[in-house]
């Protein structure tokens, strides 16, 4: 019977019980670790911290608890409400944003989780088994912190008037002109900007606010405008400001105490499109761009946060096709920046706080700057001879544009993060982070095996998909020891054989990408990456020798390595004409530079 | 008995230092989530921050963050402050000392803890040092269980029982302050698992 939940079973309904199957991976898991009541109520103890948003069990039930079945208890555990705070904590830890609590000193959701709506929808979702993978949508809805801030009616007062008064001038035909309006209107803006400032809205709310004088001002600096057009934007803004105090006003003030409790706010208020992105308050501080930045920063961000990569800076191969780009006279900063520039033309449309400005003349930035919105369009334009429009994707290859995904705006990139099988690896392999150890080693081939299992089960109901892959979390071995070495890999995919294999970190890299050409069967250059043996001087290496048979030191193989995978000559860089993902070569680069490094010292 | 107290302590704090290129600290929320969650009665609002007289901020630095936060503007859901020196130990060690002091009144006029009712009755019983109940081992099991959880190997507990039952304390309130101390000190107590 293969690993997984029974069903996924909405919390508080009538089964709730999760049902947990053997995993072929676990098995046979460290049978002797347990085999002391002390040590079973230790593995009980640290799963439940894991598994119910850090709290423990009491003690009582612990022990009643910790003779059962490890897999009965994981179920029990999946079946507690507080797993969704797990998720929450987890979501946030994805997205780069982990807190040390999620709670403030009453006990209610700390104000600043507000600010990442994804995090809550998604972890909201696994409560009632819906779309985990919320976490990974563009659009959201908004959640405010209870008990909500009082608005002053005299503070509601000042911002209507303030813009009922240019309505009523257009309605009764005051003869003033568009731009006399908007004149006035530009000087009165800081006013009401500083009156949404002043209202004691939480901070994910005022920041959305503001895009209201935003669209204002837009409505005043296009060109095509009118009167009624600016008319309309003012009346939208005044309906929405409306609508938002009436949503204020319903919020259920206990809802912080308990996440299923936490409403979303309908965003029909916000922005010229109704709805908000993933880019909310806390992310629009931290995510600045500049007129020099070119959004690389927001760029980086994504790269890590959503496709785990670190950008090392690995060299290019046939840098001479690419002569026009720029960052090119550097070769070490082309090895970034080949991907780095074209996710951040993502952004292209984004400026200062995530406003849009997709149609306007110039762009605004954080930094202050402004520059026109065509000129700077211009930095991801693509050459001609390729047939789109811009030079805007994730780019897996620079030699075969087959394997990159194009795009143009957010909702591609929030489309391609959802599809790309990158996504869902980094979401597995932060999983095991957060679950099993920051640090600790895993073995590429079972992170690859889990990530299948988990696209599996998601294809059906991603919120199962994710406590499944929870569950083996605690169950692994690595979990289950006290004091783990970071370098060692606990959990294998079924079938995986010890033998001389290499270092776990990258033995599963090795195989996939050069054992055909280095392998058992074949050792082109003498070199064998498919096993891991002791050297004459007793220090573990590859078997790699000279035509006359003569080993080579174990520096001179791994340097080899290291120069192969980072020769940007097509004719050497390894693997000879076929394609590595750049994550894979990154992740054998550093390892064997560090290696490199560990037999310097 | 201060000697050997302060030997314990070290010995611990020399664990930790042999475990710092691999672990960390759990850090100040998540320990005082433990001490409260152990030792105190459900809803306290007790902080160990208190003794420095802080109080955890989600947005303010202050003195506690030197403990282990995920606080800052760095983005990457990065620990900071985790690794174990000599100025996050000396803060530990203010601390812990602290608290331990003030479980150890509970010896004498009672103090002003909301302990929980076992934690409570446990501390009672070891007040009543060096009676033979308090030294017993299943005494000091559930008094060690209670504090530390089961966090740390047997191999600790045997270690600390003998400690404590050889222990030639003043008083009683010194041997619940030694116990306390010794315990909360300990490198499973206050690193990542």
């Amino acid at each position: 019977v293969l690993f997984g939940l029974g069903a996924c079973s909405p919390h508080g309904s009538e089964t709730p019980i999760v049902e947990i199957r053997c995993d072929p991976a676990i098995t046979d898991a460290n049978p002797d670790a347990l085999d002391t009541e002390w040590d079973k109520q230790y593995w009980v103890s640290k799963a439940a911290r894991k598994l119910l948003g850090g709290a423990d069990l009491d003690p009582e039930t612990r022990a009643a608890w910790a003779d059962g079945p490890r897999e009965e208890i994981v179920g029990k555990l999946l079946s507690d409400s507080r797993f969704a705070e797990t998720a929450l904590d987890f979501n946030l830890y994805f997205l780069g944003f982990k807190r040390d609590s999620l709670r403030d000193s009453s006990n209610r959701l700390a104000p600043g989780v507000y600010d990442f709506p994804q995090a809550i929808t998604s972890a909201r979702n696994v409560l009632g088994c819906g779309d985990y993978l919320s976490l990974l949508d563009l659009r959201q809805p908004i959640y405010i912190a209870p008990p909500p801030a009082r608005v002053s009616d005299e503070r509601k007062t000042q911002f209507i008037e303030g813009l009922t008064d240019y309505i009523e001038r257009i309605e009764s035909g005051d003869d003033a002109s568009l731009k006399e309006l908007c004149d006035h209107y530009t000087q009165s803006a800081p006013h009401l900007g500083n009156l949404l400032f002043s209202m004691g809205l939480p901070g994910n709310l005022t920041f959305s606010t503001t895009q209201w004088l935003i669209d204002l001002r837009n409505a005043c600096a296009d060109p095509g405008s009118s009167l009624q057009s600016f008319s309309a934007a003012l009346r939208r803004v005044t309906a929405s400001f409306q609508d938002l105090m009436s949503a204020i006003e319903r919020v259920d003030p206990e809802s912080g105490s308990d996440l299923s409790r936490v409403t979303p706010i309908a965003t029909t208020a916000f922005g010229d499109d109704g709805t908000i992105i993933q880019f909310t308050s806390r992310i629009r501080q931290a995510l600045t761009n500049s007129s020099t930045n070119y959004n690389r920063k927001r760029a980086a961000y994504v790269l890590d946060r959503f496709f785990c990569d670190d950008l090392t800076p690995v060299n290019v191969e046939n840098l001479e096709a690419h002569r026009g780009d720029r960052h090119v006279s550097d070769p070490a900063c082309f090895a970034c920046h080949y991907r780095l520039d074209p996710m951040a033309g993502f952004f292209k449309d984004y400026g200062i706080a995530f406003t849009r400005f997709e149609s306007a003349s110039s762009i605004i930035f954080d930094d202050m700057a402004m520059m026109e919105k065509s000129k700077y369009d211009r930095a991801w334009l693509a050459p001609k001879a390729s047939g789109r429009v811009w030079d805007i994707g994730y780019i897996r290859s620079l030699n075969q544009g087959d394997l990159n995904t194009y795009g143009t705006d957010l909702d591609d990139l929030f489309g391609i993060i959802r599809s790309a099988p990158e996504v869902k690896r980094c979401l597995v392999k932060r999983m095991h982070q957060y679950f099993v150890g920051e640090d600790q080693t895993i073995d590429a081939g079972y992170l690859d095996y889990l990530t299948r299992e988990f696209d599996e089960t998601a294809a059906r109901n991603s919120s199962q998909a994710f406590q499944e892959v929870a569950a083996r979390m605690v169950l692994s071995r690595a979990f289950l020891e006290r004091d783990p070495d970071s370098g060692v890999c606990y959990d294998f995919a079924p079938g995986h054989v010890e033998d001389e294999s290499p270092p776990c970190r990258v033995g599963y890299l090795l195989e996939n990408n050069c054992a055909s050409c280095h392998g058992k069967e074949q050792q082109e250059g003498r070199l064998d990456l498919s096993r891991w043996v002791a050297a004459p001087d007793g220090r573990m290496t590859f078997p790699h020798t000279d035509s006359r048979g003569r080993p080579f030191s174990r520096e001179t193989t791994l340097q080899r390595i290291s120069d192969r995978l980072s020769q940007p000559d097509p004719r050497k860089r390894m693997p000879l004409e076929s394609h590595m993902s750049p994550l894979e070569r990154q992740e054998l680069f550093v390892w064997a530079n560090q290696m490199l490094e560990e037999s310097s010292r | 008995m201060r000697t050997k107290t302060a030997l314990l302590v070290l010995a611990a704090a020399g664990g930790a230092a042999a475990l710092a290129g691999q672990t960390r600290f759990r850090g100040y929320s998540e320990v005082n989530q433990i001490v409260r969650e152990r030792l105190f009665e459900p809803g306290s609002s007790f902080q160990l921050g208190r003794y420095l007289e802080e109080s955890y901020s989600d947005r303010d630095a202050n003195l506690l963050d030197l403990l282990g936060t995920y606080k800052g503007d760095d983005l990457g859901s990065k620990f900071k402050n985790g690794s174990p020196n000599s100025a996050n130990m000396l803060i530990w060690h203010f601390l812990m000392a602290s608290l331990a002091r003030d479980v150890s009144r509970q010896c004498g006029w009672g103090g002003e803890l909301d302990l929980r009712r076992d934690f409570r009755k446990a501390v009672e019983n070891a007040c009543e040092w060096p009676s033979p109940a308090a030294r017993s081992p299943e005494a000091l099991e559930s008094f060690w269980t209670l504090v530390m959880g089961y966090d740390a190997p047997r191999s600790e507990f045997l270690t600390w029982k003998e400690f404590i039952q050889d222990g030639e304390f003043a008083s009683s309130e010194e041997a619940v302050f030694t116990m306390m101390l010794t315990i909360t000190s300990n490198p499973h107590f206050l690193l990542k698992s």
